[in-house]
Parts: C-alpha cells; structure tokens; sequence
C-alpha cells in the first residue's frame, strides 16, 4: 500500500520533467499532416496534442489525434524534421497550429493563446498563431514584455490571400 | 429539375476550373515579369535554384472563395452576397440552412480547402507578386541590377536571406519578409 502511494507521488514528477516535443500541423485541404522534431521518436500510432489558436479571434481549439504514415521528405519538412499524415478525430478540424508529442504538460488556455511548460524549467512558454498576407506565423515566446524572447517559430503556407493580423 | 446554379460542392465541381490561378511567370503583369525574369535569369546563372509557385491569382477565384468564406460562417446572409463578375451562381438555396451547407462544401476540404477568410484584393491579384522557393549551396555570386558581382556567403542559403533581398530590390523585386516565398513591386 505505501509503495503504491510512493508510485502515485514519483511518476507525476516524473512526467512534469519531461516536456513535450513541439511541432506544427497543418490542416488544410483533404491531406492533414504533422511535422514534429526527429529527435522525439514519434511514430505512427502514437497519439498527439493539437492545438489551434485562432490567428483572427480568440478561441482555441484543442483535439487528439493519432499520428498515420510517416510522410517522405519535402519543401517544408527540411533536416531534422520527421513528417506524419494524421488520423483525425470528428469533426475534422481546419486550420494551422501546434502539434504537441510525448507527456501532455498542463495547459493554461486564456484569450487566443496557450501557456505551458515546453522546457522543462518550470515556466510556462506562451504559444500564439497569426495570420501573414498568405500564411499563418506560429510562434512560442518565452517571458513577457521586454523579456521576451521567440524560442520556436513556424510558417505554414495557405496558398492564397488573406487580411493579416500579425503586428 | 435541379438548378445547376444553385452554390455547393457541385457547383464547385463543374465550375471551379475556369478560374484558375497560375504559377507561371508570363502571366504576370508586363512592368513586373521583366523585373522577374531579370532576377531570376541573374539567380539561376549563379546557380541557384528557383521554384516558381504562384504568380496571378485569379479575381474570380478569390470573390467565390471570400463568399463561401463569410456565408459558410455566418458571416454574410446568402441573399447578401453581391454578383460576382465571371461567375454564375446563386448563393440563396431559399433556406438558409441549406445555403450555408453549400458555402461549408464550396470552402471545405473538398472544396476550396479554407481555413480563414480569403482577400479581395492583393498583389497576386494585380499580378504584382510571385512566390517562389529559392535554394543554393555554398556561396552564391550573384550580379545585381547594374551588373556588379554580390557575393552572398551568410546563412541562410534560401530566400530568407537578407542579402539576397538587397539584391532583388535592385532589380525591382521587393521582399515581403512575413512571407518566405512572397516577392512584389512593394514588399507587400
């Protein structure tokens, strides 16, 4: 009984050390795909955190996903990257964002951005999405205000015009 | 009998093709394309490799994609979509309900494939911007506008590189750095 409840305390602690492995995906058109890191060993069947802030508004929308066939390497998937095609939940979400792989951090979730832990430090990172003249910039900030430092960024290409909200 | 005008992936299917964008560099606007084939002929004679992906963006196109847009999420009454030139479609089913169905097909995955609102208006449209991908290895030599040997040797070794912008604006192509691929009289 007590080793049981050592267990219970041990693996939380565990798991907030490990952060999550940060990737993009893009949901556009009939082919949804994911680009994540080689360095975190996704494959496929592994189960994956998606999240897509709204770059025009404020909403977030969240999904799991299962990662599907590896995809061969491309324009947008240079050295080091791994790409996945991805089985998507229903109903099917449309858009560009994160993709998280490996422990699921807590997620703080406010007006169209996500906080969480992608260090391991014990600070959370902000994730925020715009949109360019034809693309969606994905960045992930590090501090506020003058302390703010981009750490990861992203471009996912839309292939037509749109109203840019970045600043 | 069904009316083939009425708005959906139907409609999209049978009609979609005549308001094509293109990715070729002929079709862009006259002042612009001489700029464009100056610049890349100069890219490619110091051996970069370039990959033209868009150029002029059809009007047509992109008012049908605008409207599916804004009906499908309510954001334009189908009875309020005003005509569009070159195409002939009715928005309004007589049921709104299954009017904004048809935008959600025209603007879904089978459709146009849209995520976010789509521009009216916009350099490709004017035929004023191309994208393109542009790659080299090692050092690039490139000769700018006035003829003057540029040597490129910093990273990035893509269009990303500030250098390389330099030397496009030499010659009238204009960088849009939000964009990787975008390039226009103006930088937007």
């Amino acid at each position: 009984m007590r080793a049981a409840i050592a267990a219970l305390l041990v693996v939380p602690a565990i798991a907030l050390a490990d952060p999550p492995a940060l990737g993009t995906a893009i949901l556009l058109g009939e082919a949804a795909r994911i680009k994540l890191p080689a360095e975190a060993g996704a494959r496929t069947g592994d189960g994956v955190v998606l999240i897509l802030p709204d770059p025009a508004g404020d909403r977030v929308a969240l999904a799991l996903a299962t990662l599907g066939p590896a995809l061969e390497g491309g324009e947008d998937l240079p050295e080091g990257w791994q790409g996945f095609t991805l089985a998507l939940p229903a109903p099917k979400l449309a858009g560009a964002g994160f993709a998280l792989a490996g422990p699921l951090p807590v997620l703080d979730i406010g007006a169209g951005n996500v906080r969480l832990d992608l260090t391991g430090d014990g600070t959370a990172e902000t994730l925020g999405a715009c949109l360019t003249t034809e693309g969606v910039a994905l960045t992930a900030v590090a501090g506020e205000g003058a302390e703010a430092e981009t750490i990861w960024q992203d471009y996912v290409y839309l292939g037509y015009d749109v109203e840019p909200t970045c600043k | 009998m069904a009316d083939d005008k009425l708005s959906g992936l139907d409609w999209f299917k049978k009609n979609q093709a005549k308001y094509p964008n293109s990715s070729k560099v002929e079709d862009l606007e006259s002042g612009f394309k001489a700029k464009v084939k100056a610049f890349i002929a100069a890219l490619e004679e110091a051996g970069a490799k370039v990959k033209v992906s868009s150029t002029l963006r059809n009007p047509t196109r992109a008012a049908l994609m605008h409207w599916s847009y804004k009906v499908a999420n309510g954001k334009c009454k189908p009875k309020d979509v005003p005509k569009i030139a070159g195409a002939d479609i009715k928005w309004d089913h007589g049921d709104d309900k299954k009017s904004i169905e048809a935008a959600k097909e025209m603007a879904g995955p089978s459709g146009f494939g849209i995520a976010f609102q789509p521009s009216l208006t916009s350099r490709h449209i004017e035929g004023k911007a191309v994208d393109m991908t542009i790659t080299w290895k090692r050092t690039l030599t490139i000769k700018n506008k006035k003829g003057e040997d540029v040597t490129i040797e910093k990273n990035p070794k893509n269009g990303n590189n500030k250098d390389l912008h330099k030397v496009g604006a030499t010659y009238g192509v204009v960088k849009l750095a939000s964009d990787p691929p975008h390039w226009s009289t103006d930088g937007k």
